[in-house]
C-alpha cells in the first residue's frame, strides 16, 4: 500500500507544481522595456545611465531679490531664474529660465539639489533657506546636484507614449488618455490591437498582433533585438533609429505608410522577413501604425539621449510634447514645428510629410518597358529576333550602355558590387546601425575587442559588415519591380553605404563624366535585371541543360 | 485492486473505437470536424480509401490486442493466482501464425497501395495545366510561375508568395525546393504532403476539383518557425487564374508608381 | 543598470499633468533680460598638446592603390594631427554657442547661397573639419581620377556618387551642435567632419594649432565649445597657464570690446586615447 500513497503524493506534488507555475505565470511582472543604452554609449556619454552629480558655481545677484514674500519661488526666479518644485521633500529644480544665472551655471530642470556651499541639503525648505537667506550676495555659491537624466528620459517617454504594451496608459493609476497620441495623428484603436498581450475577443478580433507576429525578432520595444535576432542575417530592423531602407521616398526621408504595408505584405526576400500577406488587411494596417508609433517613440528617445550625452539639458515635458497637433490638413500637409525642443512633433512631422517626398521615375520608352518585363524582341511569326535584327540590336545596345555605366565613373557600381557583380567589391564597411563599430576601425585590435564587448554588454548585437548585394542572385530585397530598382539607384539605400547616383539636371546633354540622365538609369536597371539570367549566373542544372542542348 | 487495471485497459479500445465513431459521424462539437478535411482533389479519395482500409485492419488488430491485454490482466491477477510461475517453451504453431499473418497483411497492403503510390509519386502528368515552383524558406512559402514563355529562369518569370493560385480541374505540377532547411509542403485538402529537401527538386502533382481557398501549411516538426509558414491555396477557374497571373505580372513589371499606389500612399484620414 | 532606467509611473503622471496643462515655460524667457553685446572683440589662440601624444596609426588601404597610395608610401591616419614642432593640435573646431539676433555681428553672417568648397584628393578629404553656415552651399568636389561617394550624416542626410572631376552641391538645413561625420563608403578609411552653424563664430585650428574668431559680442557671457574627434575628456586642460577643467569642452568666457583676447590652451597628451 505504501507505493500507492507514494504515487498519490507524487501526483499531488506535480499538480501543486503545475498550479504554482500557472499562478506565477499570471502574476509575472510586466515586461521591462530596455532603454537604449547602446545609443548613450554611441553618443559618448560618460555614464550610460546619464546620471551625474555635477557641482556648479551659481552666481548670485549683487543684492537680495525684492520679490518673494510668501512665495519663495518668485524670489528664486528673480535672483537665479529658477523654480523649485512645490512638493515637499527633495529640493527638485522644476524649471530654469534660459540665459539666467541658474541656466548659465549649468543647472537643469529635474536636478535635485544635494548640497550648497558644502552643507548638504535634504529638502526643499533647506534649499530655499540656503539660496535666499544664507546667500552672500554678489558671491557665487557652490551648488551640487543629483542629475538622473536617464531616469528622466524614461519618465518622459512614459508620459508621452505610455508603454509599448499600453500606448494609451500614461498616468500613475493607469487610466487611459489617448488625446496626446491622437493629436499627433496616431490611430489609437490600431495601436491598441497591436500592443500588449496576445488574446482574441469572442468575436475573433485578434489582439497583441505585434507580440504574436513581430516581437520575437524585432523586440518588444522595436529595438531589433528580440530573442531570435542574433541568429538572423541580416539582423531585424531596429525601428528606433527611424531609418528604413526599402521605401519609395527620397534619400533619408521616412517611408510612407504604403511602403511599410508593402514590406509587411511582400516580405523582404533574401532576409528572414517573411510575407504577411495572409493576415487580414486591417491587421496589417494596425501593425504598420504600431511600427510607426514604436519608431517615433524610439527616435524621440534617441534624440533625448543624444542631448543628455552631450551634457545639454533635455526638454521639459511641455516642451517635448509641444508643437502639435500634427493632424494633416485636406492636402495632407502639416506644419513643421519650429522649436527644436518639440522633439516628438519634429519626428512625427517627418513621418507625416513622407508622402510628399516620393520618387516618381521618368517613364521609360515603350520598348524599354517591354524589355524590363522580360519580353524579348520577336519576328513577325513570333520566333525570337536574331541578334542582327534592328529591334534586338537596340536591346543589346541598351544593355551595353547599362554595362558601361556599371563600370563607369558616374554610377561606379563595380567598386562595391564587384567586377563580377557578385557583391564582392567593398565588403569591409558598416551600415548606419553599426556606426559605433565603424568608429573603432582606427583603434588597435585589442582595444577594439574590449569596446565591442562593452557595447554587447549593453545589448548591442555582435557587429557585422554590410555586404553589397550579389546582383546575379536575382534576389531583390526592396522588391523586384523595375520601379524599385530605379528608386534604389536614384536615391541610394538609406542607412547603408549605397549612394544616390549623380543625376544630370533635366534637359542637360548626356555627359558620362558628370552623371547620368534619368532615362539612362533605365538602361542601368535593364542591365542589372538581366544579370541573373546570364548563363554565368544560372544554377548548375541549367548549365547541364545548356550543355545537353549544345551536344544535340 | 489488480482487476481494476484490467478494466482501465479495457476502456482503451472501447473509448478509442468510440472516438473514431463519434468523429466520423458527428461533424460538430466537440470534435469540430476533426475527421478528414474536405477532399477537393481528383485523387484524394484513393488516399482516403487506403487510409480507411488500413484503419480497419489496424483497428481490428488494435481491438483484439487490447481485449487480450485486458483479459490477461483479469485472468492472471497476482492476488487471485498464488501458484508459482511456470516457464514454458511456447507454441511453435502459434509463432508461425503470428508471423505469417502480419507478413501476409503487410504484403497485401504493399500490393494494394502500389497503384496509388505510383499515381502520386511516379507517374508524373505529361499534361500539367500549370507548373509552379514552390520554395520553402525560413519561414514562408515562395512561388514562381514560368511566365508567358513557359520556361523558368527567364526574365518573364512571375514571383509570388504565401497564397498559391492554381486553376481548377487541371493537373498542377509543383517543383518543390527548399532554400535552407527541410520543409514539408502540406495541402490537407489535396491529400498532398511532401518534404522539401535542400538541394533537390521534387515534383509534386495534384488536380484540384473545386473552386475555393484552403490551407497550405508546413508539416515539418523540427525547427522553431515552421508553424508560422501558414499559407493559402486558392483554386480559381482558368479564366480567373489567367487574369490573376496577368495582374500580378503587371504589378511585378511596374515602372511607374501607378494610380492605386499613389492612392495607397496617402495615409488614411484620421 | 536596466532597472535604473525603468520609468516611474508616478513621475510620468506628473509630467503628463504638465503636458496637459501646457505649462508655459517660465515667463520672460530670455526676452527682457537677454544680454546685449557692448561691442565686438576677437578671440585668438593656440591649442597645444603637452607630452608625448599617441602615435597615429597607418591606414589600411586595400583598393585603388595607385590613386589612394601614391608612390606606395603608407598613409597616416588623420584623426589626430599634431605639429611635430610646438605640438600644435590641428582640426579642433571652436565655436560660440547660442548667439542670436543682435549678438551676431554682420560680418559673421555669410552671404546666402555662397559656396564653401570641400575637396577630396588621393582618397583623402582635403578639409578634415569643414564649417559652413546654414544658407551657404557646400560644393563637394572630387579631384581624383576615380569615383567617390560622399556620405554626410547631417541634416539632411546626403549620400551621392561623384565621378572624377565632378562637383555637387549640398545645403545644410539646420545648424548642428556637433560636427556631422562625412565618409566615403567606397574607401571606408576616408573620414571628415562638417559643422553647419547659423553664424560664422566658428574656427578650426590650422596645422600649428592656431585659431581666430573675429567680431564676437563683448561684455556678455560667451560659451566657447571646443571639439576634437579624438578628445572626450577635457579635465586636464590648462588655459593661459591655469588649470581649467572644461565640462564637455565648454569654455565660459567674457571678452572686452575692441580687444583681442588670447587663449593658450594646453591639453595633456594623456587625454587622447591610444589610437
Amino acid at each position: 500500500m505504501t507505493t500507492h500513497i507514494f504515487n498519490s503524493r507524487v501526483a499531488l506534488t506535480l499538480a501543486g507544481l503545475v498550479l504554482a507555475l500557472g499562478i506565477l505565470g499570471c502574476a509575472a511582472p510586466p515586461p521591462k522595456f530596455r532603454p537604449n543604452l547602446v545609443q548613450a554609449k554611441t553618443a559618448g556619454a560618460e555614464k550610460v545611465t546619464l546620471a551625474s552629480t555635477p557641482e556648479v558655481d551659481l552666481p548670485t545677484p549683487d543684492k537680495a531679490p525684492v520679490a518673494g514674500g510668501k512665495d519663495p519661488n518668485a524670489a528664486l526666479e528673480q535672483a537665479y531664474g529658477m523654480k523649485l518644485s512645490d512638493d515637499a521633500g527633495k529640493a527638485v529644480i522644476e524649471s530654469v529660465v534660459a540665459d539666467k544665472p541658474a541656466a548659465s551655471a549649468g543647472l537643469m530642470w529635474g536636478d535635485v539639489i544635494t548640497s550648497i556651499n558644502g552643507s548638504s541639503i535634504s529638502d526643499r525648505p533647506a534649499a530655499v533657506k540656503a539660496l535666499l537667506e544664507q546667500a552672500t550676495w554678489g558671491k557665487p555659491m557652490k551648488v551640487k546636484v543629483d542629475r538622473q537624466q536617464g531616469q528622466q528620459i524614461a519618465n518622459l517617454l512614459l508620459a508621452v507614449f505610455g508603454t509599448p504594451d499600453h500606448p494609451e496608459r500614461v498616468s500613475a493609476d493607469g487610466s487611459p488618455d489617448p488625446t496626446l497620441l491622437k493629436s499627433f495623428g496616431f490611430d489609437i484603436d490600431k495601436l491598441q490591437v497591436s500592443a500588449g498581450r496576445v488574446y482574441s475577443e469572442q468575436s475573433g478580433r485578434q489582439h497583441g498582433l505585434y507580440r504574436l507576429h513581430c516581437a520575437h525578432c524585432h523586440g518588444i520595444s522595436g529595438d531589433g533585438a528580440g530573442p531570435t535576432a542574433a541568429f538572423l542575417n541580416p539582423y531585424p530592423r531596429d525601428y528606433r533609429q527611424g531609418k528604413f531602407k526599402f521605401k519609395s521616398t527620397l534619400g533619408a526621408e521616412k517611408p510612407t505608410h504604403a511602403d511599410l504595408m508593402r514590406i509587411l505584405t511582400d516580405g523582404v526576400p533574401g532576409t528572414a522577413m517573411p510575407s504577411f500577406r495572409i493576415l487580414p488587411e486591417n491587421e496589417r494596417e494596425a501593425l504598420v501604425e504600431y511600427v510607426e508609433y514604436l519608431s517615433v517613440r524610439g527616435e524621440t528617445e534617441i534624440k533625448l539621449i543624444d542631448r543628455a550625452a552631450r551634457g545639454e539639458t533635455i526638454p521639459t515635458p511641455a516642451e517635448l510634447a509641444g508643437g502639435g497637433p500634427l493632424v494633416p490638413d485636406a492636402e495632407g500637409n502639416v506644419t513643421e514645428p519650429q522649436d527644436e525642443n518639440n522633439i516628438v512633433a519634429g519626428v512625427v512631422y517627418t513621418w507625416r510629410m513622407a508622402d510628399k517626398k516620393i520618387v516618381a521615375p521618368v517613364a521609360p520608352s515603350e520598348e524599354m518597358t517591354k524589355w524590363l518585363a522580360g519580353e524579348m524582341p520577336k519576328n513577325a511569326d513570333g520566333s525570337p529576333a536574331s541578334a542582327d535584327s534592328p529591334a534586338e540590336k537596340r536591346r543589346l545596345a541598351s544593355l551595353a550602355r547599362g554595362q558601361a555605366m556599371f563600370y563607369g565613373t558616374a554610377a561606379n557600381c563595380f567598386s562595391c558590387h564587384g567586377d563580377s557583380q557578385l557583391g564582392d567589391g567593398q565588403t569591409t564597411d558598416y551600415d548606419f546601425w553599426f556606426q559605433w563599430r565603424k568608429s573603432l576601425d582606427t583603434k588597435p585590435a585589442a582595444d577594439r575587442d574590449k569596446v565591442i564587448a562593452e557595447f554587447e554588454a549593453l545589448g548591442a548585437l555582435p557587429p557585422r559588415n554590410i555586404k553589397p548585394r550579389d546582383l546575379r542572385a536575382g534576389v531583390y530585397r526592396g522588391g523586384r519591380r523595375p520601379l524599385d530598382i530605379y528608386r534604389r539607384i536614384f536615391s541610394g539605400i538609406n542607412g547603408t553605404p549605397m549612394p544616390a547616383i549623380s543625376v544630370l539636371p533635366a534637359g542637360a546633354a548626356p555627359d558620362p563624366k558628370k552623371g547620368v540622365t534619368t532615362q539612362e538609369i533605365w538602361d542601368l536597371v535593364h542591365f542589372v535585371k538581366s544579370l541573373p539570367y546570364q548563363p554565368l549566373s544560372q544554377p548548375p542544372e541549367q548549365l547541364e541543360a545548356l550543355r545537353e542542348h549544345q551536344i544535340q | 485492486m489488480g482487476k481494476f487495471w484490467s478494466f482501465v485497459f479495457f476502456l482503451v479500445p472501447v473509448l478509442g473505437v468510440g472516438l473514431f465513431v463519434v468523429a466520423m459521424n458527428f461533424h460538430s462539437l466537440p470534435l469540430l470536424n476533426h475527421w478528414f478535411p474536405e477532399d477537393v482533389s481528383a485523387s484524394g479519395h484513393v488516399i482516403d480509401q487506403l487510409f480507411m482500409t488500413i484503419l480497419v485492419l489496424t483497428g481490428v488488430v488494435f481491438v483484439a490486442t487490447e481485449v487480450c491485454l485486458a483479459f490477461f490482466l483479469w485472468r492472471y491477477d497476482a492476488k487471485a493466482n498464488r501458484d508459482p510461475v511456470r516457464y514454458m517453451h511456447g507454441s511453435h504453431t502459434l509463432e508461425v501464425v503470428w508471423t505469417v499473418l502480419p507478413a501476409a497483411t503487410l504484403f497485401f497492403i504493399a500490393i494494394y497501395q502500389m497503384n496509388a503510390w505510383a499515381d502520386a509519386k511516379i507517374r508524373q502528368p505529361k499534361d500539367a495545366g500549370v507548373i509552379v515552383e514552390v520554395r520553402g524558406r525560413q519561414f514562408e512559402w515562395r512561388f514562381r510561375y514560368p511566365g508567358p514563355d513557359g520556361k523558368f529562369n527567364t526574365p518573364d518569370d512571375i514571383h509570388w508568395d504565401t497564397d498559391l493560385h492554381v486553376p481548377v480541374d487541371e493537373e498542377v505540377l509543383v517543383h518543390l525546393k527548399s532554400e535552407d532547411v527541410l520543409h514539408s509542403f502540406f495541402l490537407p485538402n489535396m491529400r498532398v504532403k511532401q518534404d522539401a529537401v535542400p538541394g533537390m527538386m521534387i515534383p509534386v502533382w495534384f488536380r484540384p476539383t473545386k473552386i475555393g481557398s484552403w490551407d497550405l501549411v508546413c508539416a515539418e516538426l523540427c525547427g522553431w518557425g515552421h508553424y508560422k509558414m501558414r499559407g493559402r491555396i486558392t483554386v480559381q477557374s482558368r479564366a480567373d487564374f489567367d487574369a490573376w497571373l496577368v495582374e500580378i505580372a503587371n504589378k511585378q513589371h511596374a515602372t511607374q508608381a501607378d494610380a492605386t499606389a499613389t492612392a495607397d500612399a496617402a495615409k488614411p484620414a484620421k | 543598470m536596466v532597472d535604473q532606467f525603468q520609468p516611474n509611473a508616478e513621475a510620468a503622471g506628473e509630467f503628463r499633468a504638465k503636458i496637459v496643462a501646457k505649462a508655459a515655460p517660465a515667463e520672460g524667457a530670455g526676452a527682457a533680460d537677454a544680454q546685449k553685446a557692448t561691442g565686438w572683440g576677437t578671440i585668438q589662440g593656440t591649442i597645444v598638446v603637452v607630452g608625448a601624444p599617441p602615435k597615429p596609426g597607418v591606414v589600411l588601404i586595400n583598393k585603388d592603390l595607385e590613386v589612394c597610395q601614391p608612390g606606395g608610401h603608407p598613409v597616416v591616419n588623420d584623426n589626430l594631427v599634431i605639429n611635430p614642432s610646438g605640438g600644435g593640435l590641428a582640426n579642433v573646431a571652436i565655436f560660440a554657442q547660442g548667439l542670436k539676433g543682435e549678438n551676431v555681428h554682420e560680418s559673421a553672417v555669410a552671404k546666402k547661397g555662397s559656396e564653401v568648397s570641400f575637396d577630396q584628393k588621393t582618397c583623402l578629404f582635403l578639409t578634415h573639419v569643414a564649417t559652413i553656415q546654414v544658407g551657404q552651399k557646400l560644393k563637394i568636389i572630387n579631384s581624383d581620377p576615380i569615383s567617390h561617394n560622399t556620405l554626410i550624416r547631417g541634416n539632411p542626410e546626403f549620400n551621392q556618387t561623384l565621378s572624377p572631376g565632378q562637383a555637387v552641391m549640398y545645403e545644410p538645413a539646420k545648424p548642428m551642435t556637433a560636427p556631422a561625420g562625412v565618409a566615403c563608403s567606397i574607401h571606408p578609411w576616408m573620414s571628415a567632419y562638417l559643422l553647419p552653424r547659423d553664424n560664422g563664430y566658428v574656427a578650426v585650428t590650422n596645422p600649428e594649432g592656431k585659431f581666430e574668431i573675429k567680431n564676437l559680442p563683448a561684455g556678455i557671457n560667451l560659451k566657447l565649445q571646443l571639439w576634437h574627434e579624438a578628445l572626450k575628456e577635457y579635465g586636464g586642460v590648462e588655459i593661459n597657464g591655469q588649470k581649467q577643467p572644461l565640462s564637455r569642452g565648454v569654455l565660459p568666457i567674457k571678452i572686452e570690446p575692441d580687444k583681442t583676447t588670447t587663449l593658450e590652451i594646453k591639453i595633456p597628451a594623456s587625454a587622447f586615447p591610444a589610437s
